[in-house]
């Protein structure tokens, strides 16, 4: 057995990349943005955005960086992410960069 | 140097251990249980790296169930290994909606983290997953991968 090996079908290989590529670039693109948020879910605790379908809300729950991306429509399926919050602040930025570009990038499966 | 060896081995040996006992479990009860999940090795993105020259480490998991199921919840963390203590990564949740039929899988290939560096790290999933089976909420056991997996990747 490849030590790399997936489950992933060849089309779903292509959505991963795509997903991933996409994940990249907004960590990129809306760095400005996403600083920006980072100081309202710090301030705040909490927000949310609409992005596509999904309504997207982020949290801070107790040591933990938490996003749901709830769909608008109810066929679809829902998602969620944890991440432990890091100790510097500026390590929490860098974080909460990369958390906001995975929740906006899409979903691969 | 020495403690980060003894904390690999003993972090390989539980590993293991929880293999070999779910092996037991998993041969005794296939019978029984109503769903199984499957997680991959951490890996990195192949075809991400070698398509954009970008690395993002990577756990996938599925669960499949004899029974159709219904409000499946699929959750899949990454880990590393640490010096005294294993330390999360990260981790997503995926919930199906709808009836899911015996013959497909409920998917979570969503759980990666983008390498920071090319430190050598030891990563490993572990999934589980709750379904609503034949009118009452089945609980599917911790699965982790069967491989401690060092990758030149840090995060």
């Amino acid at each position: 057995m490849n030590i790399d090996e997936g489950f992933l079908t060849p089309a779903q290989q292509i959505r991963e990349s795509e997903v991933i590529a996409e994940c990249f670039r907004l960590m990129q693109v809306e760095r400005s943005r996403y600083e920006l948020q980072a100081a309202i879910l710090f301030e705040k605790g909490s927000f949310s955005r609409q992005n596509g379908n999904y309504l997207l809300k982020y949290k801070i729950k107790d040591d933990r960086f938490v996003w749901h991306a709830l769909p608008a429509l109810a066929t679809e399926n829902s998602y969620s992410g944890e991440a432990p919050i890091s100790k510097s602040r500026t390590e929490q930025i860098e974080q909460l960069v990369e958390f906001f570009a995975q929740s906006e990038a899409g979903f691969i499966s | 140097m020495k403690t980060q060896k003894v904390s690999a081995l003993i972090t390989a040996l539980l590993l293991v251990i929880t293999t070999l006992i779910g092996n037991d479990s998993a041969e005794a009860q296939s019978s029984k249980l109503p769903c199984r999940i499957e997680i991959s090795i951490a890996h990195i993105s192949k075809d991400l790296w070698i398509k954009t020259g970008k690395r993002a480490v990577k756990v996938d998991a599925f669960s499949r169930c004899h029974s159709p199921q219904s409000k499946v919840t699929l959750t899949v963390e990454l880990w590393k290994t640490g010096e005294f203590l294993n330390h999360f990564v990260y981790s997503t949740v995926k919930r199906s909606i709808g009836i899911t039929s015996p013959r497909d899988q409920v998917e979570n290939f969503d759980t990666y983290v983008y390498c920071k560096n090319r430190e050598t790290t030891s990563y490993y999933g572990i999934a589980y997953s709750k379904a609503f089976i034949d009118g009452k909420w089945q609980y599917a056991r911790h699965v982790l991968s069967r491989i401690i997996n060092p990758i030149d990747c840090g995060t």
